[in-house]
């Protein structure tokens, strides 16, 4: 039997719970990465001569191609089993770095774009989805802190791979080189080993004769509630939750995508290296929401958590935009909450999902749902730098540059509380269906 | 159960918490330029 297939993957009786989340962590450190593109952003443009958008094109294509591989993917990769996805996700995501390697080594644009934005989105796409699913076989009685726990791993992504790649490209820098070809190769390396010791540890639990049981006594492994993806597509809290999702999603990239600038128009006396201090504590909010909001929701229930991410970040957007400029305390913990929002609902999504639709096929439905993340990685940068871009323009600036695109997500969210209502009230009807 | 197994599973925990905490300091200590 070959080493990778699924049975090969089951935990030996006794095996204790605690070994498997290591694993999602790690894979998700590794393809969490993606997130700290920024810091190679500059390097980038200076190699190839190339704009901020044409640069920017390779995250946006990783993302988008995430996204796409969840969704259309999905059922083949949940026929993988764990181990064998994080096995095929180590080779795209190691062999997307080192296409790009190849593709800064030859000065050639395109093979940087094919490296890290389509191979390497492929490896985030196969990568994104097993762990999650797999924590939350091994935590039915916990599903929000099993998802909060694999994508926390997504969030730290970032926060290990932006000073890591900064002192990277520093030490492999050199009169005749600028490093980016040595530091992604670095990072291969170093991903191959961090993804392919997860796949080595990951473990399902065995169903029945000892695998886990959720609180009320059932055995892991399905439930007479577990909803088909494509009868779960068909259904309305589906596309509500979707919507919801999507806006959440987008309000948080409304703040990310242009964190520093846009605090430096609201506080103009603020420094360059104030600003990433900035970004640094949103990055921190990020990874704080993606643990604290999903495990709060294990106890205050998944409805209750996205209501609170919706209202709240509407109120957040509001505020921001009436006062967001009269004190730089208030600003920036605004923008962090909701950044943790943002956070929270990429790991309470997964749990929700199991609540509405059981665990079978839980994997394959958030596959589905994440193009979502896709939607808004484009529509969030489009709706503030597109209304920034056009005030700007018009001669415009300061806080007042940005308040039109604040209320436009204000509004995005009010419409997201009346659809995250209906979810509430259909769900009920749709369980006894 | 062998206990390689195990030691590699807490091995990966060890490295995981490092990584993180690498992550949080370094994050932090950008951070704190903001006050």
């Amino acid at each position: 039997m070959s080493i990778l297939a699924p049975a090969r993957a089951i935990a030996p009786p006794g095996y204790s719970r605690w070994l498997v989340p290591p694993a999602a962590i790690a894979l998700h450190l590794a393809i969490g990465q993606v997130y700290a593109f920024s810091v190679l952003k500059g390097p980038l443009q200076e190699h190839f001569g190339a704009s901020h958008t044409a640069i920017g094109w390779i995250f946006s294509l990783a993302i988008v191609v995430l996204g796409l591989t969840a969704a259309f993917g999905g059922p083949l990769i949940a026929r993988f089993g764990p181990r064998k996805a994080m096995v095929v996700s180590a080779v795209f995501w190691v062999s997307g770095y080192l296409v790009a390697a190849a593709g800064v080594a030859l000065d050639q644009l395109w093979i940087v774009y094919l490296g890290y934005g389509l191979i390497g989105g492929i490896g985030l796409g196969v990568g994104y989805v097993a762990p999650v699913a797999t924590l939350m076989r091994w935590f039915p009685d916990k599903p929000g802190l099993a998802t909060g726990m694999a994508v926390m791993g997504f969030g730290g992504g970032a926060l290990l791979a932006s000073p890591l790649a900064t002192a990277m490209l520093a030490s492999f820098s050199s009169p005749t080189s600028d490093g980016i070809a040595a530091t992604f190769v670095a990072l291969a390396a170093l991903n191959a080993v961090l993804m392919l010791w997860a796949a080595s540890v990951v473990r399902e639990p065995a169903a029945g004769d000892g695998g886990e049981v959720d609180s009320h006594g059932s055995p892991v492994g399905g439930s007479d509630a577990d909803v088909q993806p494509r009868a779960a597509v068909r259904r309305p809290t589906f596309w509500l939750l979707w919507f919801v999702f999507f806006v959440n999603i987008t309000a948080g990239i409304g703040i990310l995508e242009t964190a520093s600038p846009m605090i430096q128009a609201f506080f103009p006396q603020l420094t360059a290296a104030a600003a990433a201090g900035f970004v640094g504590l949103l990055s921190l909010g990020n990874m704080a929401g993606r643990f604290g909001w999903s495990t709060l929701s294990d106890t205050i229930g998944r409805p209750a958590t996205l209501t609170g991410f919706v209202v709240g970040g509407a109120a957040v957007y509001v505020t921001l935009a009436l006062t967001g400029s009269a004190a730089i305390g208030v600003f920036v913990a605004l923008a962090v909450l909701q950044i943790s929002f943002y956070g929270g609902g990429f790991s309470t999504m997964p749990a929700y999902l199991k609540d509405l639709y059981g665990q079978r096929h839980v994997g394959v439905i958030l596959g589905i749902i994440l193009t979502a993340w896709s939607a808004a990685g484009v529509a969030g940068p489009l709706i503030v730098n597109g209304i920034v871009d056009a005030r700007e323009r018009a001669g415009i600036e300061g806080a007042a540059l940005y308040q039109p695109a604040l209320w436009v997500i204000a509004s995005l969210l009010a419409v997201a509380i009346v659809a995250n209502a209906g979810i509430i009230a259909l769900r009920r009807r749709e369980a006894t269906r | 159960m062998s206990r390689w197994m195990v030691a590699r599973a807490v091995g990966l925990w060890v490295v995981v918490v490092v990584a993180l905490g690498y992550g949080i300091t370094m994050t932090v200590i950008k951070a704190s330029a903001l006050f």
